[in-house]
C-alpha cells in the first residue's frame, strides 16, 4: 500500500498565498481535485511532483520526506501536466521511448509498454506521426501514455480527458479505475462525470485552502437542502438569472428549469433531485466556504 | 504588407543579421592578397599589350577554320559568331590596375550559399502555414489562394533583392574597405581571368550583371520550391527539391565539349556560379543556331520562374491540398514501418540524437566543414620558397650539434671567399678594353648564385647558433628542420585560422542554441524533471553530447588547414622539439611539434566547450532558440570587440578558438 502524506503544505509568491496549510493523507485509489481556476490545483500538483519549491510543510511518501528521497521518489511518479510539453518534431513513439529512457526503464520494458499504452490511448496507428501534427486531444493522450509508462505508484493527471470524445473518455476513465487499486491517482479536472464515476474521494480547493476532503456521496449529501429548482418560462428565468447572477438553465419541452445551489433556497423553489458534483462545485466555488 | 510583416518578424531578422555579419566576416577573411592577384606589374602590362593580337589571332583562326567546314553546319555558324563577337572588341581599350577586388567579388561560393539561405528563410516562413495546420483555414478565405500566392511572390522577389543588397552589397563594401574602390570603368577584359569574355562591358556593369543573374537563379529556385510546397506536403517537397538539385548538380559537371553541354548551361548552377558565363566563351546549339551561354542560362531561370508561377497559381487556386497525397502516403508507410523497428535508446543517445538530428546539429557540422573546405587556400601559391634555402635545409637537417655549426660556418667562409674572387674577376674583366660578354655573363650568374646561396645560409646559421645556445642553457637538443609548413600553420596563415575559428563559433552558436531553449520552448521540463534521470543525469548527458559535437566541429574544421598545408609543403620531423622552430624558442615545455599541435587543438577545443557552455546557459534562461542565437552572438561579438580595442586579447573568444602560439 502506497501512502502519501501532505502536512501543512504552503506556497507563497511574495505576499500572495497560493496554497495555505494543506493537510492530506492519501492511499491507493483515485482522488479528484476540484476547484475554480486559480484555486491552487496545479500548484498542489507541481509541489507534489517537486517542480516548484514549497514555502512550508512536508510531503511524505511512505513516511519519508520526498525531498530527501530525491531520484528514488521520482521513480514512483507519472505526471501528465495540463500544459502540453512535447517535442513537436518527435513522433509519438519517439516521445514515449524518450520518457521511458528518462524513467530509467529497461529497453525491453519500454518497447513492450510503449506499444500497449499507445494502443490503450488509441494512438497505436499514429505512433509514426510527428507530435506537431497532433490535435490537442491527441497530445493529451500521448502525455497520458507517457505518464503511465513504468507503472508508477503515484499518477498525477492534470485535465487528462479534455479534448477526448465520450467514448475515449469512458475508456480512459475505466483504465484509470482498473489500475488505481495499487496506486494513488490524483486527477485534477473540470469534468465532473470523471470524478463522479471513479474518484473515491474529492479534494476541494478554494483560494488555496482545502475546504473539503470527502467522498462524492458525502459532498452531495451535505448540500441536499441547498439545491433548488424553479420551472418557468423564459421571462421568469431571465429575471431569476439577473437576481441570482448564477445558476444552471435547463431547457425542457415546455419551459425552462432554473437550478441553483445556495445557502438559502427561496420558498418558490422546489428541492432538486439528483444532486451532483456540479452542484457541489457551484455551491462551494462561489458560495459560502 | 501583412505577408511582409509575417516574414520579417523578430526571429527572422535576427537570423538575417547573423547571416549578413557571418558573410562579411568570412568574406573579409578570404581577402588574401597573394591569392587574389593572378597577374600584376610587368606581366599584366604584357597581357594588356598583347590583347589586340589575341583579338586579331582569333579572327584569323576563324577565317581559316571556316574554309574547312560545311557552311550550313552549326560549327560553321559558331565560328562565324565567334569571329563576330570578338570582332566587336577590336576597338576596346584595356587598363592596367588593381583588379583584386573584382576577382574576389566574382568568386565567393560561400556568399552565394548564404544568399540562398537568406532567401530560403523567407520561403520556410511562408510555407509555415501548412506546418501549423493553418492551410485549410486560409484556403477558405476570399483572398487565400492565388491572390495570396501572388502576394507571396512579391515578398520572395523583395527578399531576393534585399538579400542580394545585403550579401553582395556587403561584399562590395568590404572590398572597398580592404582595397579601395575598384576601377569600375575599366573594360572587364583588363582582368586576365576575363580574357575570353565576349561582351563589351565595364567592370561595374559586370558586377551588376553577375549579381542580377544570381538573383534570377536563387529566385527561380525559391519560387519553384514555394509553388511545390503549396501543392505537396513537406516530405514530398523536400524529396522532389533534393532530386531536382541533385540532377542539376550532376548536369553541371558535364564536360564543356560534350554533346550534352546544353544541360550544363541550361542549369540552375550556371546561374548561381555566374562568373563562368563571363570568363568562358561558349555557344550552345539551339536548333542548329549558336546561342551565347549567358542567354541559355538566363532563359532557364526565366522559364523556371514562369513555370513555377503558373503551376503555383494552379496549385493555389484549383488543386486540393492533398492532391499529391499518394506520394505522402508512400513516405507515410515507410515511416510507419520504420517506427515499429526503431531502437530504444539510452538518455545519452537520445540527447545526441536530439542535438544532431532534431536540432540539426549534424547538418550544421557538415555545412561548417563544407564552408571551410570551400574557402581553404591552395598553399602552393601562397608561400614562395627560396630554393637555396631549401637546399641548405635538406643538406643539414637533423640534430643540431657543434659540428653542424662548424660545417655551415665553413660553407659560409667558402662562399664569401668565392664571391670575393668572382667580384675581383668581374672587376678585372670590366676594366679591360674588350671582353667576352658570354664569359662576363657566366661570371655574373655564378656571382648571383653564390650570393643567393650565402644570403640563404646566413639566417639558417644564425638559427643554428641560437639553437646551440639554447642547448647549452637547457641541456635539451634541437633539430634543424624545414620551417615552412609550421611557419604557415603557426604564424603566417592567420586568415585561414581566423576563418576557421569564426566558422567553428558560428557552428557552435547555431547547433547548441537549441539544447536548452528547445526544452524550455516545448515546456517539456515539467515532465522530464519528474523522472528518475530527468535532472542531473539529463543535464550531464546534454553537456557531454554538446562537448562531443564541439570537439568534432573543432577538429574537422581545423584539420582541413593542417592537411592542406601538409599536402602542399609537408610537415618535417613532427617528433622534433617545438623549440627547433626559431619563433618557438621561448616556449617553456620541451615537447614535440606534434604534441604542440595537439596542445593548441586541445586549447581551441576547450575554448569551444566554454563557448558552448555560455550558449547553453543563455538557452536555459531564454526558452527561445532565435533569442539564444542573437544574445550569444552579441556576447561573443562583445568579447571580440573588447579584445580588439582594449588589447586584452585573452577576453576574446576568437583568440582562444584560433590560438596558435602559447
Amino acid at each position: 500500500m502506497t501512502q502519501l502524506e501532505i502536512k501543512k503544505l504552503t506556497k507563497k509568491y511574495g505576499k500572495k498565498t497560493v496554497l495555505d496549510n494543506i493537510d492530506l493523507s492519501l492511499e491507493n485509489g483515485v482522488y479528484g481535485i476540484l476547484g475554480a481556476n486559480g484555486a491552487g490545483k496545479s500548484t498542489l500538483l507541481k509541489l507534489i511532483t517537486d517542480n516548484i519549491k514549497r514555502t512550508n510543510g512536508e510531503i511524505l511518501l511512505n513516511g519519508k520526506e520526498i525531498l530527501e528521497m530525491g531520484a528514488e521518489y521520482r521513480k514512483n511518479i507519472g505526471y501528465a501536466p495540463q500544459v502540453q510539453g512535447l517535442f513537436e518534431d518527435f513522433t509519438a513513439g519517439q516521445f514515449i521511448r524518450y520518457i521511458g529512457a528518462l524513467k530509467g526503464m529497461k529497453r525491453k520494458d519500454i518497447k513492450e509498454q510503449s506499444g500497449e499504452l499507445l494502443e490503450l490511448v488509441g494512438l497505436d496507428s499514429f505512433s509514426h506521426l510527428r507530435l506537431g501534427s497532433f490535435s490537442g486531444g491527441m497530445k493529451q493522450r500521448v502525455m497520458l501514455a507517457a505518464a503511465m509508462l513504468g507503472d508508477p505508484k503515484i499518477l498525477i493527471l492534470d485535465e487528462p480527458t479534455s479534448g477526448l470524445d465520450p467514448e475515449e473518455r469512458i475508456r480512459l476513465r475505466n483504465r484509470i479505475a482498473e489500475i488505481s487499486d495499487n496506486k494513488i491517482v490524483l486527477l485534477a479536472t473540470h469534468v465532473m462525470s470523471d470524478i463522479e464515476c471513479i474518484a473515491q474521494r474529492v479534494i476541494f480547493l478554494k483560494k488555496g485552502r482545502l475546504i473539503r476532503f470527502s467522498t462524492p456521496r458525502e459532498l452531495t449529501d451535505e448540500i441536499r437542502e441547498n439545491v433548488g429548482e424553479f420551472f418557468g418560462n423564459a421571462g421568469e428565468i431571465s429575471e431569476l438569472k439577473q437576481r441570482f447572477g448564477k445558476g444552471q438553465i435547463i431547457r425542457q419541452d415546455d419551459g425552462f428549469i432554473f437550478r441553483i445551489a445556495e445557502e438559502e433556497i427561496p420558498d418558490n423553489f422546489s428541492p432538486a433531485a439528483n444532486i451532483n458534483l456540479e452542484d457541489v462545485y457551484l455551491f462551494y466555488a462561489e458560495g459560502r466556504k | 504588407m501583412n505577408e511582409l510583416r509575417r516574414v520579417y518578424g523578430r526571429k527572422n531578422i535576427i537570423l538575417m543579421i547573423i547571416i549578413a555579419v557571418l558573410n562579411i566576416s568570412l568574406f573579409y577573411l578570404s581577402c588574401d592578397d597573394n591569392l587574389a592577384v593572378t597577374m600584376s606589374g610587368e606581366e599584366l602590362e604584357q597581357y594588356i599589350a598583347s590583347y589586340p593580337d589575341f583579338i586579331e589571332f582569333t579572327a584569323e583562326q576563324s577565317k581559316l577554320q571556316l574554309i574547312l567546314k560545311d557552311e550550313n553546319s552549326f560549327t560553321a555558324a559558331s565560328i562565324k559568331k565567334t569571329a563576330a563577337d570578338y570582332g566587336r572588341l577590336s576597338e576596346i581599350k584595356l587598363t592596367a590596375g588593381d583588379n583584386r577586388g573584382i576577382i574576389i567579388l566574382s568568386d565567393n561560393f560561400l556568399s552565394d550559399i548564404l544568399f540562398a539561405a537568406y532567401v530560403f528563410i523567407v520561403i520556410f516562413t511562408l510555407s509555415d502555414v501548412r506546418k501549423k495546420g493553418l492551410f485549410p483555414v486560409i484556403r477558405c478565405t476570399p483572398r487565400g489562394r492565388a491572390s495570396l500566392f501572388l502576394k507571396d511572390l512579391g515578398v520572395i522577389v523583395f527578399s531576393a533583392l534585399s538579400g542580394a543588397a545585403v550579401i553582395y552589397g556587403g561584399n562590395f563594401l568590404t572590398v572597398i574597405f580592404r582595397y579601395g574602390l575598384p576601377n569600375l570603368n575599366m573594360q572587364i577584359q583588363s582582368i586576365p581571368e576575363f580574357m575570353l569574355c565576349p561582351f563589351n562591358i565595364k567592370a561595374g556593369e559586370y558586377i551588376l550583371l553577375m549579381c542580377l543573374i544570381k538573383i534570377v537563379g536563387i529566385s527561380a529556385a525559391a519560387i519553384a520550391f514555394y509553388a511545390l510546397s503549396n501543392a505537396a506536403g513537406a516530405i514530398t517537397s523536400y524529396a522532389l527539391a533534393a532530386l531536382f538539385i541533385s540532377v542539376q548538380a550532376i548536369a553541371s559537371r558535364i564536360p564543356p565539349v560534350s554533346e550534352y553541354n546544353f544541360f550544363k548551361i541550361f542549369n540552375l548552377f550556371s546561374l548561381v556560379l555566374s562568373k563562368k558565363l563571363f570568363s568562358e566563351y561558349c555557344n550552345i546549339n539551339i536548333f542548329g543556331k549558336p546561342v551565347s551561354a549567358v542567354w541559355v542560362s538566363l532563359s532557364f531561370g526565366v522559364l523556371l520562374i514562369l513555370a513555377a508561377v503558373i503551376l503555383g497559381i494552379i496549385f493555389a487556386e484549383i488543386i486540393y491540398p492533398d492532391s499529391l497525397s499518394g506520394v505522402e502516403n508512400f513516405f507515410e508507410r515507410i515511416k510507419k514501418f520504420s517506427e515499429k523497428h526503431r531502437p530504444c535508446l539510452s538518455v545519452f543517445s537520445w540527447e545526441v540524437y536530439k542535438l544532431t538530428v532534431r536540432q540539426h546539429g549534424g547538418i550544421i557540422v557538415i555545412l561548417m566543414f563544407a564552408a571551410m573546405l570551400l574557402r581553404s587556400f591552395q598553399y602552393e601559391y601562397f608561400y614562395p620558397i627560396n630554393t637555396y634555402e631549401w637546399e641548405w635545409y635538406v643538406r643539414y637537417e637533423g640534430e643540431i650539434t657543434a659540428k653542424t655549426s662548424e660545417d655551415m660556418t665553413k660553407e659560409k667562409i667558402r662562399l664569401e671567399n668565392f664571391i670575393e674572387m668572382l667580384n675581383a674577376s668581374i672587376e678585372k674583366m670590366i676594366s679591360q678594353e674588350s671582353y667576352d660578354p658570354n664569359a662576363l655573363g657566366k661570371l655574373l650568374s655564378y656571382l648571383e648564385e653564390a650570393e643567393g646561396q650565402l644570403n640563404a645560409l646566413l639566417p639558417i646559421l644564425e638559427n643554428v647558433n641560437d639553437a646551440l645556445d639554447y642547448t647549452s642553457r637547457t641541456g635539451n637538443s634541437l633539430m634543424l628542420i624545414k620551417p615552412y609548413a609550421y611557419d604557415l600553420l603557426f604564424r603566417r596563415d592567420t586568415k585561414t585560422t581566423s576563418g576557421a575559428a569564426l566558422i567553428i563559433l558560428s557552428g557552435i552558436i547555431f547547433s547548441v542554441s537549441g539544447v536548452y531553449s528547445a526544452d524550455g520552448k516545448d515546456d517539456i521540463r515539467g515532465i522530464t524533471r519528474t523522472t528518475l534521470k530527468g535532472r542531473g543525469t539529463l543535464g550531464a548527458c546534454k553537456l557531454i553530447s554538446v562537448m562531443l559535437l564541439c570537439a568534432v566541429l573543432c577538429v574537422s574544421v581545423h584539420i582541413i588547414q593542417i592537411l592542406k598545408i601538409n599536402n602542399a609543403l609537408g610537415y618535417d620531423f613532427l617528433d622534433a622539439p617545438i623549440q627547433s622552430l626559431d619563433f618557438m624558442r621561448g616556449f617553456g615545455p620541451y615537447i614535440s611539434i606534434l604534441s604542440y599541435i595537439v596542445l593548441i587543438m586541445t586549447v581551441r577545443t576547450t575554448a569551444a566547450f566554454a563557448a558552448a557552455g555560455i550558449i547553453m546557459l543563455v538557452g536555459r534562461i531564454y526558452a527561445d532558440r532565435s533569442k539564444t542565437i542573437g544574445i550569444s552572438a552579441f556576447i561573443f561579438a562583445l568579447s571580440v570587440f573588447a579584445g580588439q580595442f582594449t588589447e586584452l586579447d585573452l577576453t576574446s573568444i576568437m583568440y582562444w578558438l584560433e590560438v596558435r602560439i602559447l
